[in-house]
């Protein structure tokens, strides 16, 4: 039987597990620890050493030593959270071809992805040495806001690892799933997860069979590392005050201090008192100097109580905030609350969160592994599947679905946002709509797909574009373009295209650098509800504008083809308000548009029923092209669904 | 009785099937029950394997985290004989003390990593703090500033060093 791999890769540390007769177990590295710092470096003898060996040359080789490389990861060069962080970040960063982030170590450029993939390989091979056998699968986890670029690019660091990635999960989804919380339906869960460096809230709904995120919060650059800091500074500044020196800038004084620091961190949260005792910390002319000093729990607490006080704000404001930016709940409406990450063990923290929702949040499981512990639970579920078993243990057997964040939409005539799929669809999921051409003989079709939930695609995020080309020259709106949008499980989008007439096929992954951000979603989910009407307008200027040119072109080819059939009175009728909307559909005017739309299309009309007449009379079969009535309903499809795009060219 | 031989006779073929039908369902139980017992017995096992384990490590957990507590009155220890003169009545018994307790550290697992100076860095075994002109190549060890340890093959506590920038042209001019 092949187990599956749990994987938390996180910004920070990293974490591995496995369902061993049906429970889990958080497997330890090479070095014996059951976390692995997120971290890789380019030794200066040119050694790639990946974890804690490549953390403790990290003050020595800074440049070439590379961590939080998850704050990059499937996220463009231009991105604001990019330009912020390579702000404070050691090492270089530089654009890459495709406008993602290229990490410089040594003499050469790394994909974000290829330097995760060399802590998924590092675990991958500690995990196979210490259970004897190979492991082939992962489930890897992501943070709930991490989009499809993002998502894509960590599924990509694993198989760059040598994993087959049976799922990227939810980083809340699976803490959840450790408690076994999928169980109950129809349940609101908050997860709290307060990480060595991120921050991160989640709200969930336990559906039928689906988990969906309905919000996301907190702060990217809020972590415990922040509360470490604190209780350093004050014992500098406290040490300062009894002693008069200022132990601060000796390397060797602080590191036992930050060890003393995280130390009296974890006892305060057993005791309510400690004592930090440092014999020889430094000396000064009059000899050695000790450092002594008693810790409360109420000190701690008051030198990071803003924090604290912040993280329950954003948790606050991401259960009760409208949706986009909230969950749109009242804080009674949850019925479970997870607490992630180390710092959640501190009782002050646990507290404020119990009296926030008044109610006792979970936290039975290490809160540094719990991540961990749920992706393998997830691991054993998809093992279970393929086996055609049961789960082991007390493992309930359903599939995790998730939900699609954004509707994903394609570009149409006068770059309207078809949409195809929907934001908040169960995936996996796939969807197939037949377009057209939007002009004669056109040869070919770009196809614009976009992420975002405004009416015009200019407004939305372009995740690919295509080009389908050999299509066989026919008039417009008779060609039969395929598209097909297909979502993975791990909400990884395909898209193809099919000329059905030849039979031609195109299609793209979405790739990961071109994606949105966090910012960029929530910017973007923002817009939408402010510029609602706004983008109804636009929206309806497109599809007037739209209808004026399907009138004009019905106009032209009926006077073409009419050519000695038709009234001269007719004819010069249909022609002058030809005219008249070829001056007018370009303004902004919708009215305007839509009256000399509707005047030209009376006039043809007429031309249609004198036809109609004339056939009649000659008791001849109508012939093609002349019965403007049948064309209609084709050329308002056309224009509903015509690519836009190369259109006007061919 | 001639008629009742007569009718087991008619009856045997009959009987005969229905036996070996239920032959047939006793030995495909009996295999079923064989391999679920020897599922059960692999499971016991397993466990009882996987508990050993779970025992060790629970074992090892607690026994580092009692090492580490002690290691740091041990680099007291050090910290403390560094500083007295060697010519300070207290300091050959200060010595005493901190070798008894390292032996009995010794005792549970524990080992020193020492860093000569000029020797291979190695940050499995070796944290850098910082770097210092030295005469020793560049990037090798210059000075070690902490004692390191491993517990039964574990880096508890790696041995935290200054690294050589090499000699600076102007310093080695003077020289």
């Amino acid at each position: 039987m092949a187990k599956i791999l749990g994987i938390d890769l996180g910004t920070t540390n990293s974490a591995m597990a496995v369902m061993e007769a049906g429970s889990p177990r958080v497997l330890e590295n090479n070095e014996g620890n059951r976390t692995t710092p997120s971290v890789v470096a380019l030794s200066k003898s040119n050694e790639r050493l990946v974890g804690q060996a490549a953390k403790r040359q990290s003050v020595v080789n800074p440049k070439n030593t590379i961590f939080s490389v998850k704050r990059f990861i499937g996220r463009p060069f231009r991105d604001e959270e990019v330009k912020r962080d390579k702000e404070w970040l050691p090492f270089e960063i530089k654009e890459s071809k495709q406008g993602g982030v290229l990490v410089h170590m040594g003499d050469r450029g790394y994909n974000p992805e290829e330097i995760s993939a060399m802590v998924l390989q590092k675990l991958k091979a500690d995990a196979e040495a210490k259970l004897g056998e190979k492991i082939d699968e992962a489930v890897i986890t992501v943070p709930a806001y991490f989009d499809d670029s993002q998502r894509q690019a960590t599924k990509n660091a694993g198989e760059i690892a040598g994993f087959k990635v049976r799922r990227i999960l939810n980083e809340p989804t699976a803490a959840a799933l450790a408690y076994g919380l999928n169980r109950e339906k129809n349940e609101q869960i908050v997860v709290y997860d307060f990480g060595g460096g991120t921050f991160d809230i989640s709200i969930l709904e336990v559906g039928e069979d689906t988990v969906e995120v309905k919000a996301t919060g907190g702060d990217t650059h809020l972590g415990g590392d922040d509360f470490d800091k604190r209780i350093i500074e004050h014992l500098v500044q406290e040490y300062k005050k009894q002693e008069g020196i200022d132990i601060s800038k000796d390397p060797l004084a602080i590191q036992r201090l930050k060890e003393a620091a995280e130390r009296a961190k974890h006892e305060l949260s057993a005791s309510s008192e400690t004592e930090i005792n440092l014999p020889y910390i430094t000396s000064d002319a009059s000899g050695p100097k000790h450092f002594v000093m008693k810790f409360t729990r109420a000190k701690l607490e008051s030198l990071v109580q803003d924090l604290v006080d912040r993280s329950v704000q954003l948790v606050r404001e991401a259960v009760t905030e409208s949706s986009p930016k909230g969950a749109g709940l009242k804080l009674s409406d949850i019925d479970e609350i997870v607490l992630v990450g180390g710092q959640t063990r501190m009782p002050a923290i646990q507290e404020a969160i119990k009296k926030l929702f008044d109610k006792e949040p979970h936290k039975g499981i290490n809160p540094d592994e719990v991540v961990a512990v749920g992706a393998a639970v997830q691991g054993e579920i998809l093992a279970a599947k393929d086996e055609g078993r049961r789960p082991a243990g007390d493992v309930k057997d359903i599939l995790l679905l998730d939900v699609t964040p954004l509707t994903l939409s394609i570009e149409t005539l006068g770059g309207v946002a078809t949409p195809m799929i929907q934001k908040n669809t169960t995936v996996p999921t796939s969807k197939t709509q037949t377009f057209s051409t939007a002009a004669d003989n056109q040869t070919s079709v770009e196809v614009h797909v976009g992420q975002g939930e405004r009416p015009m695609m200019a407004d939305n995020k372009t995740l690919a574009r295509f080009i389908l080309d050999g299509i066989p020259p026919s008039p417009r709106g008779i060609p039969q373009v395929e598209v097909t949008f297909d979502i993975d499980a791990n909400g990884i989008l395909n898209v193809s295209a099919k000329d059905k007439a030849s039979g031609k096929t195109q299609s793209v992954r979405i790739e990961a650098t071109t994606s949105l951000d966090k910012d960029e979603v929530e910017r973007l989910k923002r817009e939408a509800t402010e510029h609602a009407g706004e983008d109804q307008k636009k929206r309806d200027l497109i599809e007037t504008r739209n209808q004026a040119e399907s009138a004009i072109y019905l106009a032209e080819k009926t006077l073409k083809e009419g050519e000695g059939k038709i009234a001269q009175d007719l004819k010069d009728a249909v022609s002058k308000h030809l005219e008249e909307l070829k001056k007018v559909k370009d303004n902004e005017n919708v009215s305007e548009i839509k009256s000399a739309t509707e005047s030209l299309s009376r006039e043809l009309q007429k031309i249609g029923e004198a036809m109609y007449r004339n056939n009649q009379n000659d008791q001849q079969q109508p012939q093609e092209g002349d019965t403007s009535g049948e064309e209609k309903p084709n050329d308002e499809d056309a224009s509903k669904d015509s690519h836009h795009g190369d259109s006007p060219k061919s | 009785m001639e008629k009742d031989k007569k009718q087991r006779k008619k009856d045997a073929p009959e009987e005969r099937e229905k036996g070996e039908g239920e032959l047939e369902r006793f030995r495909r139980e009996r295999d079923e029950y064989l391999d679920g017992w020897k599922r059960a017995q692999a499971d016991l096992l397993n466990y009882k394997r996987g508990e050993e384990d779970r025992f060790k490590e629970f074992t090892r957990f607690y026994q580092e985290s009692f090492v580490k507590d002690l290691l740091q009155v041990l680099e007291s220890f050090d910290r403390g004989i560094a500083s007295l003169k060697d010519d300070d009545e207290a300091k050959g018994g200060l010595e005493r003390i901190r070798d008894q307790l390292l032996t009995i550290l010794v005792k549970q697992g524990l080992e020193e990593i020492h860093a000569e100076p000029g020797s291979d860095f190695n940050p499995g075994l070796h944290e850098a703090i910082g770097e210092v002109e030295a005469g020793h190549p560049p990037g090798s060890v210059a000075e070690e500033l902490r004692t390191g340890y491993l517990l039964s093959g574990k880096v508890i506590i790696p041995a935290q060093v200054r690294l050589s920038k090499g000699q600076h042209k102007e310093s080695q001019n003077k020289k």
